[in-house]
Protein backbone atom coordinates (compact mmCIF):
# COMPACT_ATOMS: atom_id res chain seq x y z
CA UNK A 1 0.00 0.00 0.00
CA UNK A 2 1.62 3.02 -0.86
CA UNK A 3 0.21 5.24 1.57
CA UNK A 4 0.98 8.96 0.51
CA UNK A 5 2.41 10.34 3.90
CA UNK A 6 4.18 7.18 4.36
CA UNK A 7 5.45 7.72 0.87
CA UNK A 8 6.49 11.20 1.82
CA UNK A 9 8.78 9.75 4.34
CA UNK A 10 10.30 7.39 2.27
CA UNK A 11 10.78 10.01 -0.27
CA UNK A 12 14.40 11.64 -0.28
CA UNK A 13 14.58 14.77 1.03
CA UNK A 14 17.48 17.29 0.44
CA UNK A 15 16.83 20.98 2.06
CA UNK A 16 20.00 22.32 -0.31
CA UNK A 17 23.34 22.90 0.76
CA UNK A 18 23.28 23.58 4.14
CA UNK A 19 24.97 20.38 4.92
CA UNK A 20 28.88 20.38 6.54
CA UNK A 21 30.21 18.43 3.91
CA UNK A 22 29.27 21.18 1.34
CA UNK A 23 30.13 23.61 3.56
CA UNK A 24 33.77 22.32 3.69
CA UNK A 25 33.86 22.04 -0.32
CA UNK A 26 33.06 25.32 -0.25
CA UNK A 27 35.63 26.27 2.16
CA UNK A 28 38.29 23.96 0.07
CA UNK A 29 37.15 25.88 -3.43
CA UNK A 30 37.89 29.10 -2.51
CA UNK A 31 40.74 27.67 -0.52
CA UNK A 32 44.29 28.42 -2.64
CA UNK A 33 46.48 25.25 -2.39
CA UNK A 34 49.46 27.36 -4.30
CA UNK A 35 50.00 30.21 -2.02
CA UNK A 36 49.06 27.32 0.90
CA UNK A 37 51.87 25.49 0.30
CA UNK A 38 54.18 28.36 -0.69
CA UNK A 39 53.30 30.01 3.00
CA UNK A 40 53.71 26.17 4.80
CA UNK A 41 57.56 25.80 3.41
CA UNK A 42 57.80 29.42 4.67
CA UNK A 43 56.41 29.11 7.65
CA UNK A 44 58.02 25.83 8.46
CA UNK A 45 61.46 26.93 7.71
CA UNK A 46 61.13 29.97 9.72
CA UNK A 47 59.67 28.22 12.81
CA UNK A 48 61.22 25.24 13.06
CA UNK A 49 64.76 25.68 14.86
CA UNK A 50 67.86 24.73 12.67
CA UNK A 51 65.98 23.86 9.62
CA UNK A 52 67.78 26.25 6.62
CA UNK A 53 65.26 25.35 4.12
CA UNK A 54 62.41 23.09 3.45
CA UNK A 55 60.80 21.67 0.05
CA UNK A 56 57.15 20.12 -0.38
CA UNK A 57 56.84 17.35 -3.08
CA UNK A 58 53.48 16.17 -4.37
CA UNK A 59 53.27 12.70 -6.09
CA UNK A 60 52.26 13.28 -9.93
CA UNK A 61 50.50 9.76 -10.63
CA UNK A 62 50.47 10.17 -13.96
CA UNK A 63 54.12 10.62 -14.21
CA UNK A 64 54.93 8.65 -11.45
CA UNK A 65 57.56 11.41 -10.24
CA UNK A 66 57.29 13.63 -7.04
CA UNK A 67 57.16 17.42 -7.98
CA UNK A 68 58.80 19.95 -5.41
CA UNK A 69 55.89 22.09 -5.70
CA UNK A 70 57.16 24.63 -2.94
CA UNK A 71 60.69 25.39 -1.92
CA UNK A 72 61.64 27.45 1.31
CA UNK A 73 65.12 28.41 1.93
CA UNK A 74 66.92 27.67 -2.12
CA UNK A 75 65.74 28.98 -5.31
CA UNK A 76 62.71 26.98 -6.70
CA UNK A 77 64.40 26.01 -9.90
CA UNK A 78 67.36 23.93 -8.70
CA UNK A 79 65.19 21.51 -7.04
CA UNK A 80 64.05 18.57 -10.14
CA UNK A 81 61.07 16.18 -10.22
CA UNK A 82 61.81 13.19 -9.07
CA UNK A 83 61.29 9.57 -10.67
CA UNK A 84 60.10 7.00 -8.38
CA UNK A 85 60.89 3.78 -10.04
CA UNK A 86 62.30 1.04 -7.99
CA UNK A 87 66.01 1.15 -9.17
CA UNK A 88 69.47 1.49 -7.70
CA UNK A 89 70.90 5.27 -6.92
CA UNK A 90 67.11 6.60 -5.72
CA UNK A 91 67.68 9.58 -3.95
CA UNK A 92 66.65 9.69 -0.38
CA UNK A 93 62.92 11.85 -0.94
CA UNK A 94 62.49 8.67 -3.44
CA UNK A 95 62.98 6.41 -1.14
CA UNK A 96 60.99 8.01 1.57
CA UNK A 97 58.23 7.80 -0.52
CA UNK A 98 58.74 4.28 -1.71
CA UNK A 99 58.87 3.15 1.82
CA UNK A 100 56.73 5.00 3.87
CA UNK A 101 59.87 5.88 6.15
CA UNK A 102 61.72 8.82 7.46
CA UNK A 103 65.37 9.14 6.08
CA UNK A 104 67.82 11.03 7.90
CA UNK A 105 71.11 11.59 6.64
CA UNK A 106 74.27 13.70 7.74
CA UNK A 107 77.44 15.09 6.95
CA UNK A 108 78.81 13.76 3.45
CA UNK A 109 75.68 11.17 2.88
CA UNK A 110 73.52 14.10 2.95
CA UNK A 111 75.22 16.07 0.65
CA UNK A 112 75.17 12.89 -1.78
CA UNK A 113 71.67 12.46 -0.69
CA UNK A 114 70.98 16.02 -2.10
CA UNK A 115 72.61 15.93 -5.07
CA UNK A 116 70.14 13.13 -6.06
CA UNK A 117 67.66 16.03 -6.02
CA UNK A 118 69.26 19.28 -7.54
CA UNK A 119 70.11 20.28 -10.70
CA UNK A 120 74.33 19.32 -11.05
CA UNK A 121 75.48 23.02 -11.53
CA UNK A 122 73.86 23.92 -8.34
CA UNK A 123 75.15 21.09 -5.98
CA UNK A 124 78.66 22.47 -5.42
CA UNK A 125 77.39 25.91 -3.78
CA UNK A 126 75.18 23.77 -0.95
CA UNK A 127 77.02 23.91 2.46
CA UNK A 128 73.99 20.85 3.46
CA UNK A 129 74.91 19.07 6.51
CA UNK A 130 72.03 17.41 7.40
CA UNK A 131 69.05 16.14 5.87
CA UNK A 132 65.30 14.81 6.97
CA UNK A 133 62.38 13.17 4.28
CA UNK A 134 59.14 12.46 5.49
CA UNK A 135 56.27 11.07 3.41
CA UNK A 136 53.06 12.32 4.10
CA UNK A 137 51.14 9.55 4.40
CA UNK A 138 47.25 9.43 4.31
CA UNK A 139 44.67 7.45 5.83
CA UNK A 140 44.92 3.43 4.38
CA UNK A 141 48.61 3.87 3.59
CA UNK A 142 48.27 6.02 0.47
CA UNK A 143 51.24 8.02 0.30
CA UNK A 144 50.63 11.63 -1.54
CA UNK A 145 54.34 13.23 -1.10
CA UNK A 146 57.29 14.22 1.02
CA UNK A 147 58.33 16.86 3.26
CA UNK A 148 62.11 17.55 2.66
CA UNK A 149 64.25 19.28 5.41
CA UNK A 150 67.80 20.52 5.03
CA UNK A 151 70.28 22.05 7.68
CA UNK A 152 73.36 23.63 7.60
CA UNK A 153 74.12 22.05 11.19
CA UNK A 154 75.24 17.90 11.25
CA UNK A 155 72.72 17.73 13.94
CA UNK A 156 70.40 20.36 14.32
CA UNK A 157 67.62 18.65 16.70
CA UNK A 158 67.52 15.64 18.71
CA UNK A 159 66.22 12.42 17.99
CA UNK A 160 63.18 13.19 19.85
CA UNK A 161 62.02 15.81 18.08
CA UNK A 162 61.89 13.87 15.20
CA UNK A 163 57.89 13.23 16.51
CA UNK A 164 56.99 16.98 15.49
CA UNK A 165 58.22 16.56 11.76
CA UNK A 166 56.35 13.40 11.71
CA UNK A 167 53.32 15.06 12.90
CA UNK A 168 53.57 17.94 10.74
CA UNK A 169 53.74 15.43 7.71
CA UNK A 170 50.65 13.56 8.78
CA UNK A 171 48.51 17.02 9.50
CA UNK A 172 49.58 18.10 5.65
CA UNK A 173 48.98 15.27 4.29
CA UNK A 174 45.29 14.58 4.19
CA UNK A 175 44.23 18.62 3.73
CA UNK A 176 46.67 18.89 1.15
CA UNK A 177 45.48 15.67 -0.69
CA UNK A 178 41.81 17.04 -0.13
CA UNK A 179 42.33 20.19 -1.49
CA UNK A 180 44.60 18.85 -4.67
CA UNK A 181 41.86 15.88 -5.47
CA UNK A 182 39.27 18.94 -5.38
CA UNK A 183 41.55 21.28 -7.68
CA UNK A 184 42.31 18.53 -10.29
CA UNK A 185 38.32 17.68 -10.03
CA UNK A 186 37.46 21.40 -10.79
CA UNK A 187 40.03 21.73 -13.69
CA UNK A 188 38.74 18.73 -15.15
CA UNK A 189 35.11 20.57 -14.77
CA UNK A 190 36.17 23.68 -16.01
CA UNK A 191 37.59 22.22 -19.02
CA UNK A 192 34.12 20.03 -19.50
CA UNK A 193 32.49 22.98 -19.24
CA UNK A 194 34.54 25.07 -21.70
CA UNK A 195 33.26 22.05 -24.34
CA UNK A 196 29.82 22.26 -23.22
CA UNK A 197 29.92 25.66 -23.76
CA UNK A 198 30.80 25.87 -27.12
CA UNK A 199 28.71 22.65 -28.20
CA UNK A 200 25.52 24.52 -26.67
CA UNK A 201 26.39 27.58 -28.12
CA UNK A 202 27.21 26.33 -31.27
CA UNK A 203 24.21 24.12 -31.90
CA UNK A 204 21.51 26.89 -31.81
CA UNK A 205 24.59 29.01 -33.58
CA UNK A 206 24.46 26.84 -36.63
CA UNK A 207 20.78 26.38 -36.54
CA UNK A 208 20.76 29.82 -36.91
CA UNK A 209 23.26 30.12 -39.83
CA UNK A 210 21.53 27.14 -41.42
CA UNK A 211 18.03 28.82 -41.56
CA UNK A 212 19.29 32.66 -42.26
CA UNK A 213 21.13 31.40 -45.17
CA UNK A 214 18.27 29.40 -46.52
CA UNK A 215 16.37 32.84 -46.63
CA UNK A 216 18.48 34.36 -48.37
CA UNK A 217 18.79 31.74 -51.17
CA UNK A 218 16.43 32.51 -53.88
CA UNK A 219 16.86 35.99 -53.38
CA UNK A 220 14.72 35.66 -50.70
CA UNK A 221 12.04 34.70 -52.98
CA UNK A 222 9.79 32.06 -50.47
CA UNK A 223 6.83 31.30 -49.83
CA UNK A 224 5.39 33.66 -46.85
CA UNK A 225 4.31 30.65 -44.79
CA UNK A 226 8.10 28.91 -45.17
CA UNK A 227 9.61 32.63 -44.47
CA UNK A 228 7.50 32.57 -41.15
CA UNK A 229 8.29 29.19 -40.32
CA UNK A 230 11.78 29.97 -40.86
CA UNK A 231 11.79 32.89 -38.64
CA UNK A 232 9.98 31.32 -36.05
CA UNK A 233 12.98 28.30 -35.76
CA UNK A 234 15.64 31.56 -35.90
CA UNK A 235 13.69 33.48 -32.78
CA UNK A 236 13.46 30.03 -30.78
CA UNK A 237 17.25 29.21 -31.41
CA UNK A 238 17.81 32.50 -30.18
CA UNK A 239 16.39 32.63 -27.26
CA UNK A 240 17.85 29.49 -26.68
CA UNK A 241 21.40 31.12 -26.90
CA UNK A 242 19.68 34.31 -24.61
CA UNK A 243 18.97 32.39 -21.80
CA UNK A 244 22.50 30.43 -21.97
CA UNK A 245 24.34 33.80 -21.67
CA UNK A 246 21.94 35.14 -19.24
CA UNK A 247 22.69 32.10 -16.91
CA UNK A 248 26.26 32.94 -17.52
CA UNK A 249 25.87 36.27 -16.43
CA UNK A 250 24.18 35.42 -13.46
CA UNK A 251 26.30 33.01 -12.75
CA UNK A 252 29.69 35.29 -12.69
CA UNK A 253 27.27 38.10 -10.89
CA UNK A 254 26.56 35.29 -8.17
CA UNK A 255 30.46 34.73 -7.91
CA UNK A 256 30.85 38.57 -7.37
CA UNK A 257 27.97 39.61 -5.52
CA UNK A 258 25.86 42.12 -7.49
CA UNK A 259 22.84 39.82 -8.04
CA UNK A 260 20.50 41.91 -6.89
CA UNK A 261 16.82 41.09 -6.66
CA UNK A 262 14.09 44.18 -6.49
CA UNK A 263 10.99 43.21 -4.54
CA UNK A 264 8.10 44.89 -5.20
CA UNK A 265 4.42 43.55 -4.32
CA UNK A 266 3.46 40.69 -6.15
CA UNK A 267 0.55 38.47 -7.12
CA UNK A 268 2.38 35.08 -7.97
CA UNK A 269 -0.74 33.92 -9.89
CA UNK A 270 -0.33 36.22 -13.37
CA UNK A 271 3.33 35.09 -13.01
CA UNK A 272 2.54 31.39 -12.60
CA UNK A 273 -0.02 30.96 -14.87
CA UNK A 274 2.25 32.99 -17.80
CA UNK A 275 5.19 30.78 -17.25
CA UNK A 276 2.55 27.90 -17.67
CA UNK A 277 1.35 29.56 -20.63
CA UNK A 278 4.88 29.61 -22.12
CA UNK A 279 6.39 26.02 -21.09
CA UNK A 280 2.90 24.45 -22.98
CA UNK A 281 3.67 26.28 -25.87
CA UNK A 282 7.39 24.28 -25.97
CA UNK A 283 5.86 20.49 -25.77
CA UNK A 284 2.79 18.89 -27.28
CA UNK A 285 3.75 15.35 -25.04
CA UNK A 286 2.99 17.25 -21.45
CA UNK A 287 -0.11 17.74 -20.02
CA UNK A 288 0.01 20.89 -16.95
CA UNK A 289 -1.93 21.03 -14.27
CA UNK A 290 -1.99 24.27 -12.08
CA UNK A 291 -3.47 24.82 -8.71
CA UNK A 292 -3.29 28.43 -7.42
CA UNK A 293 -5.47 28.93 -4.16
CA UNK A 294 -7.92 31.50 -4.34
CA UNK A 295 -6.47 33.68 -1.58
CA UNK A 296 -2.85 33.33 -2.31
CA UNK A 297 -1.43 36.51 -0.61
CA UNK A 298 0.07 39.73 -2.27
CA UNK A 299 4.00 39.35 -1.30
CA UNK A 300 7.06 41.08 -1.63
CA UNK A 301 9.03 39.16 -4.36
CA UNK A 302 10.96 40.28 -7.56
CA UNK A 303 8.53 39.32 -10.32
CA UNK A 304 11.35 39.15 -12.77
CA UNK A 305 13.29 36.96 -11.05
CA UNK A 306 10.46 34.75 -9.15
CA UNK A 307 9.65 34.34 -13.03
CA UNK A 308 13.48 33.17 -13.85
CA UNK A 309 12.43 30.35 -11.33
CA UNK A 310 10.18 29.44 -12.19
CA UNK A 311 11.01 29.09 -16.32
CA UNK A 312 14.46 27.28 -15.19
CA UNK A 313 12.37 24.53 -13.35
CA UNK A 314 9.50 24.05 -15.73
CA UNK A 315 12.34 24.19 -18.42
CA UNK A 316 14.06 21.06 -16.17
CA UNK A 317 10.23 19.63 -15.93
CA UNK A 318 10.12 19.75 -19.38
CA UNK A 319 13.80 18.14 -19.96
CA UNK A 320 14.19 15.27 -17.62
CA UNK A 321 10.66 13.54 -18.79
CA UNK A 322 11.02 13.49 -22.65
CA UNK A 323 8.50 10.83 -22.78
CA UNK A 324 5.78 13.53 -21.91
CA UNK A 325 3.66 13.11 -19.23
CA UNK A 326 2.12 15.45 -16.19
CA UNK A 327 3.22 18.09 -14.79
CA UNK A 328 1.85 19.65 -11.82
CA UNK A 329 2.54 23.23 -10.72
CA UNK A 330 1.54 24.25 -7.31
CA UNK A 331 0.92 26.98 -4.89
CA UNK A 332 0.44 26.70 -1.16
CA UNK A 333 0.04 29.23 1.82
CA UNK A 334 1.33 28.05 5.27
CA UNK A 335 4.24 29.21 7.61
CA UNK A 336 4.45 32.75 6.85
CA UNK A 337 5.40 31.85 2.97
CA UNK A 338 4.03 30.82 0.23
CA UNK A 339 5.42 27.43 -1.55
CA UNK A 340 5.41 27.28 -4.96
CA UNK A 341 6.05 23.37 -6.79
CA UNK A 342 6.77 22.04 -10.14
CA UNK A 343 6.47 18.04 -9.79
CA UNK A 344 6.78 15.89 -13.25
CA UNK A 345 6.73 12.24 -14.13
CA UNK A 346 10.21 12.22 -15.68
CA UNK A 347 13.36 9.99 -14.91
CA UNK A 348 13.76 11.53 -11.55
CA UNK A 349 17.33 11.94 -9.84
CA UNK A 350 19.42 9.42 -7.98
CA UNK A 351 19.80 10.05 -4.21
CA UNK A 352 23.46 10.31 -4.86
CA UNK A 353 23.11 13.35 -7.06
CA UNK A 354 20.31 15.10 -5.22
CA UNK A 355 22.67 17.15 -2.60
CA UNK A 356 24.79 18.57 -5.49
CA UNK A 357 21.74 19.95 -7.44
CA UNK A 358 22.57 23.57 -6.59
CA UNK A 359 26.06 23.40 -6.94
CA UNK A 360 27.36 25.37 -9.75
CA UNK A 361 28.49 23.30 -13.07
CA UNK A 362 26.87 20.08 -11.46
CA UNK A 363 24.91 18.24 -13.75
CA UNK A 364 23.08 15.23 -13.33
CA UNK A 365 22.96 13.97 -17.22
CA UNK A 366 25.55 15.00 -19.09
CA UNK A 367 23.91 13.92 -22.37
CA UNK A 368 21.27 16.46 -22.06
CA UNK A 369 21.82 19.53 -22.80
CA UNK A 370 22.38 22.05 -20.41
CA UNK A 371 25.49 23.68 -18.91
CA UNK A 372 24.21 23.29 -15.31
CA UNK A 373 24.15 26.75 -14.04
CA UNK A 374 19.99 26.92 -14.57
CA UNK A 375 19.45 25.87 -10.59
CA UNK A 376 22.76 27.43 -8.59
CA UNK A 377 21.40 30.49 -9.87
CA UNK A 378 17.77 29.88 -9.25
CA UNK A 379 18.88 28.70 -5.13
CA UNK A 380 20.62 32.13 -5.37
CA UNK A 381 17.24 34.61 -6.58
CA UNK A 382 15.50 32.24 -4.38
CA UNK A 383 17.99 32.42 -0.88
CA UNK A 384 18.23 36.29 -2.17
CA UNK A 385 14.47 36.73 -1.43
CA UNK A 386 14.44 35.27 1.89
CA UNK A 387 13.20 31.76 0.28
CA UNK A 388 14.35 28.50 0.37
CA UNK A 389 14.79 25.57 -2.60
CA UNK A 390 14.98 22.00 -2.42
CA UNK A 391 13.75 19.04 -4.44
CA UNK A 392 12.35 15.48 -3.74
CA UNK A 393 12.52 12.62 -6.11
CA UNK A 394 12.87 8.63 -6.82
CA UNK A 395 14.13 7.24 -10.01
CA UNK A 396 11.89 6.22 -12.16
CA UNK A 397 8.94 8.34 -10.80
CA UNK A 398 9.89 11.92 -11.43
CA UNK A 399 10.47 14.83 -9.05
CA UNK A 400 9.36 17.63 -7.40
CA UNK A 401 11.08 20.84 -6.81
CA UNK A 402 10.34 23.52 -4.45
CA UNK A 403 10.80 26.96 -3.62
CA UNK A 404 9.64 29.47 -1.05
CA UNK A 405 8.74 33.19 -1.05
CA UNK A 406 8.11 34.64 2.75
CA UNK A 407 5.27 36.78 3.46
CA UNK A 408 4.62 38.60 6.92
CA UNK A 409 0.87 37.26 7.13
CA UNK A 410 -0.45 41.20 6.87
CA UNK A 411 -0.39 40.94 3.02
CA UNK A 412 -3.18 41.80 1.29
CA UNK A 413 -5.46 38.74 -0.07
CA UNK A 414 -6.96 38.03 -3.34
CA UNK A 415 -10.78 37.69 -2.84
CA UNK A 416 -13.74 37.30 -5.05
CA UNK A 417 -14.98 40.40 -4.44
CA UNK A 418 -11.29 42.36 -4.71
CA UNK A 419 -8.86 42.94 -2.47
CA UNK A 420 -9.10 43.01 1.38
CA UNK A 421 -6.76 42.99 4.08
CA UNK B 1 -4.84 23.38 -22.80
CA UNK B 2 -3.80 23.10 -18.83
CA UNK B 3 -6.14 22.13 -15.83
CA UNK B 4 -6.85 25.22 -12.91
CA UNK B 5 -7.39 22.42 -10.53
CA UNK B 6 -9.21 25.38 -7.90
CA UNK B 7 -11.50 25.73 -10.67
CA UNK B 8 -12.08 22.60 -11.69
CA UNK B 9 -12.83 21.52 -7.79
CA UNK B 10 -15.28 24.54 -7.22
CA UNK B 11 -17.36 22.45 -10.71
CA UNK B 12 -16.51 19.10 -9.04
CA UNK B 13 -18.88 20.73 -5.76
CA UNK B 14 -21.32 22.33 -7.78
CA UNK B 15 -21.97 19.21 -9.71
CA UNK B 16 -22.04 17.09 -6.37
CA UNK B 17 -24.70 19.49 -4.84
CA UNK B 18 -27.04 19.15 -8.31
CA UNK B 19 -26.36 15.45 -8.42
CA UNK B 20 -27.61 14.97 -4.59
CA UNK B 21 -30.25 17.64 -4.97
CA UNK B 22 -31.33 15.43 -7.90
CA UNK B 23 -31.47 12.08 -6.12
CA UNK B 24 -33.66 13.82 -2.96
CA UNK B 25 -35.70 15.73 -5.09
CA UNK B 26 -35.52 18.55 -3.03
CA UNK B 27 -34.58 21.77 -5.12
CA UNK B 28 -32.68 24.27 -3.21
CA UNK B 29 -32.57 22.42 0.02
CA UNK B 30 -29.48 20.62 -0.36
CA UNK B 31 -27.05 22.93 1.57
CA UNK B 32 -29.43 22.75 4.64
CA UNK B 33 -29.89 18.95 4.49
CA UNK B 34 -25.64 18.67 4.62
CA UNK B 35 -25.35 21.42 7.52
CA UNK B 36 -27.74 19.58 9.47
CA UNK B 37 -25.83 16.52 8.51
CA UNK B 38 -28.42 14.34 6.53
CA UNK B 39 -27.16 10.98 6.00
CA UNK B 40 -28.97 10.17 2.91
CA UNK B 41 -27.98 13.68 1.78
CA UNK B 42 -24.19 13.61 3.02
CA UNK B 43 -23.93 9.66 1.32
CA UNK B 44 -25.24 11.29 -2.30
CA UNK B 45 -22.88 14.16 -1.43
CA UNK B 46 -19.95 12.21 -1.23
CA UNK B 47 -20.20 9.50 -3.44
CA UNK B 48 -20.77 12.25 -6.32
CA UNK B 49 -17.88 14.30 -5.16
CA UNK B 50 -15.27 11.04 -4.47
CA UNK B 51 -16.59 10.20 -8.73
CA UNK B 52 -15.29 13.55 -9.73
CA UNK B 53 -11.94 12.72 -7.86
CA UNK B 54 -11.98 9.64 -8.78
CA UNK B 55 -12.90 10.85 -12.86
CA UNK B 56 -10.36 13.77 -12.23
CA UNK B 57 -7.16 11.78 -11.37
CA UNK B 58 -7.91 8.83 -14.11
CA UNK B 59 -8.01 11.65 -16.41
CA UNK B 60 -4.87 13.23 -15.72
CA UNK B 61 -2.50 10.51 -15.11
CA UNK B 62 -1.54 8.20 -17.97
CA UNK B 63 -0.48 5.97 -15.16
CA UNK B 64 -4.12 5.94 -12.91
CA UNK B 65 -5.91 2.57 -14.22
CA UNK B 66 -8.49 2.32 -12.31
CA UNK B 67 -10.27 4.49 -8.95
CA UNK B 68 -12.57 2.57 -6.05
CA UNK B 69 -14.31 3.88 -3.28
CA UNK B 70 -13.78 1.78 0.00
CA UNK B 71 -17.31 1.01 1.06
CA UNK B 72 -17.12 1.90 4.78
CA UNK B 73 -17.76 5.61 3.77
CA UNK B 74 -21.56 5.06 2.66
CA UNK B 75 -22.27 2.57 5.65
CA UNK B 76 -20.38 5.07 8.52
CA UNK B 77 -21.87 7.75 10.35
CA UNK B 78 -21.78 10.33 8.57
CA UNK B 79 -21.07 14.05 8.44
CA UNK B 80 -19.60 16.80 6.58
CA UNK B 81 -15.89 16.36 8.36
CA UNK B 82 -15.77 12.62 7.34
CA UNK B 83 -12.42 11.92 4.71
CA UNK B 84 -13.60 10.88 1.50
CA UNK B 85 -11.32 7.48 1.17
CA UNK B 86 -10.42 6.25 -2.49
CA UNK B 87 -8.26 3.56 -3.74
CA UNK B 88 -6.53 4.73 -7.14
CA UNK B 89 -5.32 1.81 -8.69
CA UNK B 90 -1.98 3.08 -10.12
CA UNK B 91 0.85 1.71 -12.97
CA UNK B 92 3.00 3.46 -11.01
CA UNK B 93 3.00 6.49 -8.02
CA UNK B 94 4.67 9.73 -9.65
CA UNK B 95 6.07 12.80 -7.77
CA UNK B 96 3.30 14.48 -10.12
CA UNK B 97 0.52 12.39 -8.91
CA UNK B 98 1.69 13.06 -4.90
CA UNK B 99 1.07 16.36 -6.16
CA UNK B 100 -1.76 16.40 -8.06
CA UNK B 101 -3.21 14.58 -4.43
CA UNK B 102 -1.87 17.51 -2.65
CA UNK B 103 -3.33 20.24 -4.64
CA UNK B 104 -6.81 18.08 -4.73
CA UNK B 105 -6.52 17.98 -0.74
CA UNK B 106 -5.52 21.81 -0.41
CA UNK B 107 -8.74 23.15 -3.02
CA UNK B 108 -11.37 20.91 -1.13
CA UNK B 109 -10.43 21.53 2.31
CA UNK B 110 -10.46 25.65 1.13
CA UNK B 111 -14.21 24.69 -0.32
CA UNK B 112 -15.33 22.30 2.26
CA UNK B 113 -13.71 25.21 5.14
CA UNK B 114 -16.49 27.89 3.00
CA UNK B 115 -19.19 25.61 2.69
CA UNK B 116 -19.46 23.83 5.61
CA UNK B 117 -18.52 26.97 8.40
CA UNK B 118 -17.91 26.22 11.34
CA UNK B 119 -17.97 22.35 11.45
CA UNK B 120 -15.28 21.98 8.62
CA UNK B 121 -13.12 25.18 10.50
CA UNK B 122 -10.26 22.77 11.90
CA UNK B 123 -10.67 20.26 9.36
CA UNK B 124 -6.86 19.30 8.45
CA UNK B 125 -7.45 16.69 5.51
CA UNK B 126 -10.66 15.51 3.58
CA UNK B 127 -9.57 13.36 1.09
CA UNK B 128 -7.85 10.18 1.85
CA UNK B 129 -6.20 8.38 -0.83
CA UNK B 130 -4.24 5.20 -0.90
CA UNK B 131 -2.16 4.34 -4.05
CA UNK B 132 -1.79 0.87 -4.62
CA UNK B 133 -0.03 -0.73 -7.64
CA UNK B 134 -0.45 -4.38 -8.69
CA UNK B 135 2.20 -5.71 -6.41
CA UNK B 136 0.21 -4.72 -3.48
CA UNK B 137 -3.25 -5.95 -5.68
CA UNK B 138 -1.60 -9.28 -5.71
CA UNK B 139 -0.25 -9.53 -2.25
CA UNK B 140 -3.70 -8.00 -0.78
CA UNK B 141 -1.49 -5.31 0.69
CA UNK B 142 -3.94 -2.79 3.09
CA UNK B 143 -6.91 -1.50 1.18
CA UNK B 144 -6.12 -3.22 -2.13
CA UNK B 145 -7.93 -6.12 -0.44
CA UNK B 146 -11.01 -4.21 -0.78
CA UNK B 147 -11.22 -4.38 -4.33
CA UNK B 148 -12.46 -7.76 -5.48
CA UNK B 149 -13.61 -8.27 -1.83
CA UNK B 150 -16.50 -10.51 -1.43
CA UNK B 151 -16.89 -9.07 2.25
CA UNK B 152 -16.54 -4.95 1.38
CA UNK B 153 -15.86 -4.88 -2.33
CA UNK B 154 -14.26 -1.26 -2.95
CA UNK B 155 -16.96 0.69 -5.70
CA UNK B 156 -15.33 1.19 -8.95
CA UNK B 157 -15.71 4.79 -10.04
CA UNK B 158 -13.42 4.57 -13.29
CA UNK B 159 -11.62 2.78 -15.70
CA UNK B 160 -9.09 3.32 -17.78
CA UNK B 161 -10.43 0.21 -20.19
CA UNK B 162 -13.86 0.97 -19.60
CA UNK B 163 -15.95 0.96 -23.04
Amino acid sequence: MLDMRHQNNRRRSVSGRRSTSSLYRKLLEAFDLDSFLVNTAFLLKSDLAGIDAVIVYLYDDSKRQLVPVSVSGYEHRYFCEICVKKKAGLSPVAQAFIKGKVIILAGKRAVKGLAKCITTDYTNNCQIKFLLCVPMVIRGGTRIGCLLFLSNVAHPFSSRSLSIFRKIAKTLGPFVYKAETLRQSQEKKYSSLVCTLSHELRTPLTCIKGYATTLLDHNGQWKREDSYDFLKIINAEADTMKKLIDDLIDSSMIESGLLSVKKEPVLLSPIVIKAVDDARMRTAKHKFVVSIPKDLPIIEADPVRTRQVLDNLLDNALKYSPEGGLIVIQCSIGNGEVTISVADEGVGIAPEHLNRLFEKFYRVKSDLAGTGLGLPVACEIVEKQGGRIWARSTPGKGSTFYFTLPFDGTSLKQTHDGWSS
Amino acid sequence: MYTKLVDRVADMLEDSLRYSEKKLGKAGAIMELLKKNDANAHSYFRYWLAKQVGIYLGETSEHVLEVFIYPEMLVEEISATLPLTLIVYVEVYTAALESIVDALQNALLAEYQTMFSPSADGLSFILNIYFVDKDDFLRRKGLSAAIGSLHTPAIRVWNRFSD
